[in-house]
């Protein structure tokens, strides 16, 4: 049985079981998790540069080793009630891929908890919940030891219409709408 | 012969595309000059060359028919005419366009090919039967040129061992054969001896030809072959033999264009090694055909992370000295520490400007390509013009070089349009029937500054004003300075052509222009005189990747703005403040009402406590405040801020790498202590100010 357990183990580091590993966070008491390896690192809360025209839960940016990131609020995205930062507060670098551009962002979380492997047959569908947190975001729920661990998309949510990239319109197209 | 040569494909390819953008500005700017003629030739050889080691054929005969008119032009300076030009540029393209389809595996279209080799043909022809005494070698090529049965000939060289003594040198005879067709040498090298045996005036290599021409002479063509071997028929065996209807040349060794190579390797046991040296020896000879002798060639991304590291290593030095400024003011001392922070210092700024010099191209590379287009532009106008440059040398930015390429073209255009009159009017004004067009670039004040100047009809004031009100810009009334007056051809949506041309006139014109220099960070300005000409400055940063900015605090945060879009900052009593409605506020700024925005606003979102919040700095409460004057596309505003701290260079980070463009931000940059600063872009703030306050630009309803 124990041999079983290792290799099931082994199986899904390789790749052979459809399994993947989540790296899950608390929010609002919740526990939510996303494929860990989108994870690049874990910071502490540092205050960030405000941006304007944001959204309230884009909180700035900050420095991540020379490249600007953008931090986005977890609890603010989900209008879950605002706590200040303390110092279990972490930033999430994670990597976000919107139409083959990868891109790097930081998620502000309460607390990081642990790293599972689930595989496809303990995930559940998503529910279709209505409220702050739309089940576009969802990938699927898991029951684990009496806890719900609610699992993410994090492309969706970061991809969502306020974050994305706006297609540029370039100056001369303008104009030339303009002129028409 | 099992080389891979599709690896060294690329770099012929970028090797021949520069070499033709040289052939095509020499062309433009030929005047009979024997060493010009000499560098075009060489540029089409090796061409040539590459094109018959890699297999690429036809790319090599036609290269081959553009090399015997190159030979003509260099015999016979009666021979260049105009339209020897026009057809050696058409060829230009041409190539460019067969290389381009081999880099991308397309087709190429052969009616084209053609065309033009019969254009060369004739051109060659009429030369011929103008002057029947002609040599040998035109004779023999208009011949080839003219047929379409390809013919290869193998040549069995076995030179003996005191050809050399003899004083024949088998480098010349091969470069000989090249001139006749395509070759391809490959060298026998079973019989060199051991090295101990080894005698440096014996020649121990034989050698197998294989050469290819276009012609159906089989008797003549025998005989200019023989004609080469002539001098050492003595001391050779040679087989000549000819085989019709030859196959497509497949990638053997090496071609013609460096036959020497084979003797620098003659050495060399091994003859597939010797075959990739040979291969790298080529490549690295066709680079200094280009002429840019001990430079390496890298990837741009490479610099842009090597920029990167520097700038980090920038923020860490700065970094560094804060912390001892505060241990300092601490009453610690250690003055080996700050030395070697000084020296920190010193180094990476001058690491940084290294770096930022590796990025610096000269900006020729821009300006030869506008000899081209002068040189079409005026053909179709039938007007004629001379174009000076100068300051080709001046070193720009890469990034902003590839951008100011299209502004610059649509400047020059409208100079060539508009400008400049046409001949008959050049006469009768009592000016030179040739107009000319000035080019200069020279560096002022961290900038480069472009100037366009023509010496044609200059700005017609009048008329632009009568138009302006036409097309609704201004009011009947308006009265309008000079200056104001030459300002309104950067509105949206003007245009003095009556009619709409093929160049210009399109109805997006000067304002595109003026917008794409101001996003890059620069501006455009214009000075006039009618009936003299006009000249048009284009001024841009030399560098995208730093800017020259001034730090500003408003509340907690700290912003930079680019110095470039400030005029002056200027303390102003509140009581002077002037309202207009709701939430517009005025100063007045030398006799001129100012727009004021609040940058405390600026980050506010739109929602209805925040005018509260704003309201409160123009009231009384505080009897002043600093105002900085910004201009933008000759419109000025004034930025209310709290506070300013220093003046410094910035390392301007993209916002949208990770995230998105902001309007009213160029981007970020990270100060000294590690924080990210927002970096302010006038132009942007204006207009988003003018959609804020649904003010809408009186330009804005436009309809051509």
């Amino acid at each position: 049985m124990n041999v079983g357990q290792a290799q099931d183990r082994d199986n899904i580091i390789a790749g052979d079981i459809e399994g993947l590993q989540y790296l899950s966070f608390f929010l609002d008491n919740e526990e939510y998790a996303i494929d860990i390896l989108r994870v690049q690192e874990l910071r502490g809360w540092v205050p960030v540069t405000r941006v304007p025209d944001m959204p309230d839960y884009l909180k700035g940016v900050l420095n991540l080793r020379g490249t600007i990131i953008p931090v986005v609020d977890l609890r603010r995205r989900f209008s879950l009630p605002e706590v200040s930062y303390g110092p279990t507060t972490v930033v999430i670098v994670i990597k976000v891929i919107c139409a083959d551009i990868e891109r790097v962002m930081g998620i502000i979380v309460d607390a990081v908890a642990e790293t599972y492997i689930f595989n496809q047959a303990e995930i559940q569908p998503s529910p279709q919940v209505g409220g702050s947190i739309s089940s576009d975001f969802i990938t699927g729920l898991v029951a684990h030891e009496d806890r719900m661990i609610v699992l993410m998309d994090i492309d969706a949510l970061m991809n969502s219409e306020e974050m994305a990239v706006k297609v540029e319109t370039h100056l001369s197209e303008q104009v030339a709408e303009q002129t028409e | 012969m099992n080389i891979d040569l599709s690896q060294f494909v690329g770099e012929f390819l970028q090797e021949s595309f520069e070499g033709l953008d040289l052939m095509e500005s020499s062309l433009l700017t030929f005047t009979g000059e024997a060493e010009v003629v000499d560098s075009i030739f060489r540029v089409a050889h090796s061409i040539k060359g590459g094109a018959g080691t890699f297999g690429f054929s036809e790319i090599a005969l036609f290269t081959h028919g553009v090399e015997t008119l190159l030979d003509k032009m260099r015999h016979d300076a009666d021979f260049v005419s105009e339209e020897l030009i026009n057809l050696l540029l058409e060829a230009v393209d041409l190539l460019r366009s067969m290389l381009q389809a081999t880099q991308d595996d397309n087709g190429l279209d052969q009616y084209l090919v053609t065309d033009l080799n019969r254009k060369i043909e004739k051109i060659l022809g009429s030369e011929v039967l103008a002057n029947v005494a002609d040599d040998d070698a035109t004779g023999a090529l208009q011949d080839e040129d003219s047929s379409v049965a390809k013919c290869l000939w193998l040549i069995d060289f076995k030179p003996s061992l005191e050809m050399l003594k003899s004083g024949n040198e088998p480098v010349f005879i091969f470069a000989a054969l090249a001139e006749l067709g395509v070759l391809i040498v490959t060298p026998n090298v079973d019989n060199l001896p051991e090295i101990k045996d080894f005698e440096a005036d014996s020649l121990y290599i034989c050698w197998h030809l294989k050469l290819q021409v276009a012609g159906n002479d089989q008797q003549k063509m025998a005989e200019e072959i023989q004609e080469v071997f002539e001098w050492v028929e003595d001391f050779c065996d040679l087989k000549i033999t000819s085989v019709i209807e030859a196959p497509t040349i497949t990638a053997s060794v090496v071609a013609a264009s460096e036959p020497m190579l084979h003797l620098a390797d003659a050495n060399n046991q091994n003859s597939e090694d010797s075959d990739t040296e040979i291969i790298d020896k080529m490549i690295n000879s066709r680079s200094t055909i280009g002429g840019d002798v001990g430079s390496v060639r890298v990837d741009t991304e490479k610099l842009d992370e090597l920029m990167n590291r520097v700038g980090e290593l920038v923020v860490t030095q700065a970094m560094l000295a804060q912390a001892l400024d505060s241990q300092i003011k601490d009453g610690y001392q250690n003055l080996r520490l700050e030395e070697g922070l000084l020296q920190l210092e010193r180094n990476t700024r001058d690491l940084q400007e290294g770096v930022m010099r590796m990025r610096m191209m000269p900006i020729s590379f821009v300006f030869n390509r506008f000899r081209r287009l002068v040189h079409d532009v005026s053909n179709t106008l039938n007007k004629k013009v001379r174009l000076e440059i100068r300051g080709a040398q001046t070193e720009i930015d890469k990034t902003v070089m590839e951008k100011i390429g299209d502004p610059l073209t649509h400047l020059i255009r409208n100079a060539l349009d508009h400008g400049l009159e046409s001949p008959q009017q050049r006469i009768e004004n009592g000016k030179p029937e040739v107009g000319t067009i000035v080019l200069s670039a020279y560096h002022q004040n961290g900038f480069v500054v472009i100037d366009i100047i023509d010496d044609g009809r200059g700005l017609d004031l009048k008329k632009i004003l009568k138009k302006a009100i036409a097309l609704d810009l201004i009011s009947q009334e308006q009265l309008l300075s000079d200056d104001e007056i030459k300002a309104l051809i950067f509105r949206p949506g003007f245009t003095t052509a009556d009619e709409l041309s093929e160049l210009s006139g399109r109805g997006v014109g000067m304002d595109v222009v003026m917008r794409n220099i101001e996003s890059l960070g620069g501006g455009v300005s214009v000075v006039s005189e009618e009936g003299r000409g006009s000249s048009f400055s284009v001024k841009v940063p030399l560098t995208l990747a730093i800017i020259e900015g001034q730090l500003v605090h408003v509340d907690e945060d700290v912003y930079v703005l680019p110095l470039v879009s400030i005029i002056e900052t200027v303390f102003i009593k509140t009581s002077n403040i002037k309202t207009i409605g709701a939430h517009s506020y005025f100063m007045d700024y030398r006799e001129e009402y100012l727009h004021l925005i609040d940058l405390k606003k600026f980050l506010e979102k739109n929602n209805d406590n925040s005018d509260a919040a704003a309201n409160d700095i123009f009231t009384a409460k505080h009897e002043s405040i600093l105002v900085i004057i910004t201009e933008s596309a000759g419109k000025k505003v004034g930025l209310v801020i709290d506070a300013l701290s220093g003046q410094q260079q910035f390392v301007v980070k993209p916002l949208e790498t990770n995230f998105k463009k902001v309007q009213g931000l160029i981007g970020g940059t990270i100060l000294g202590d590690g924080s990210v600063a927002l970096i302010l872009d006038a132009a942007g703030l204006i207009a988003r100010e003018e959609l804020r306050n649904n003010v809408v630009p009186i330009n804005k309803e436009v309809v051509l």
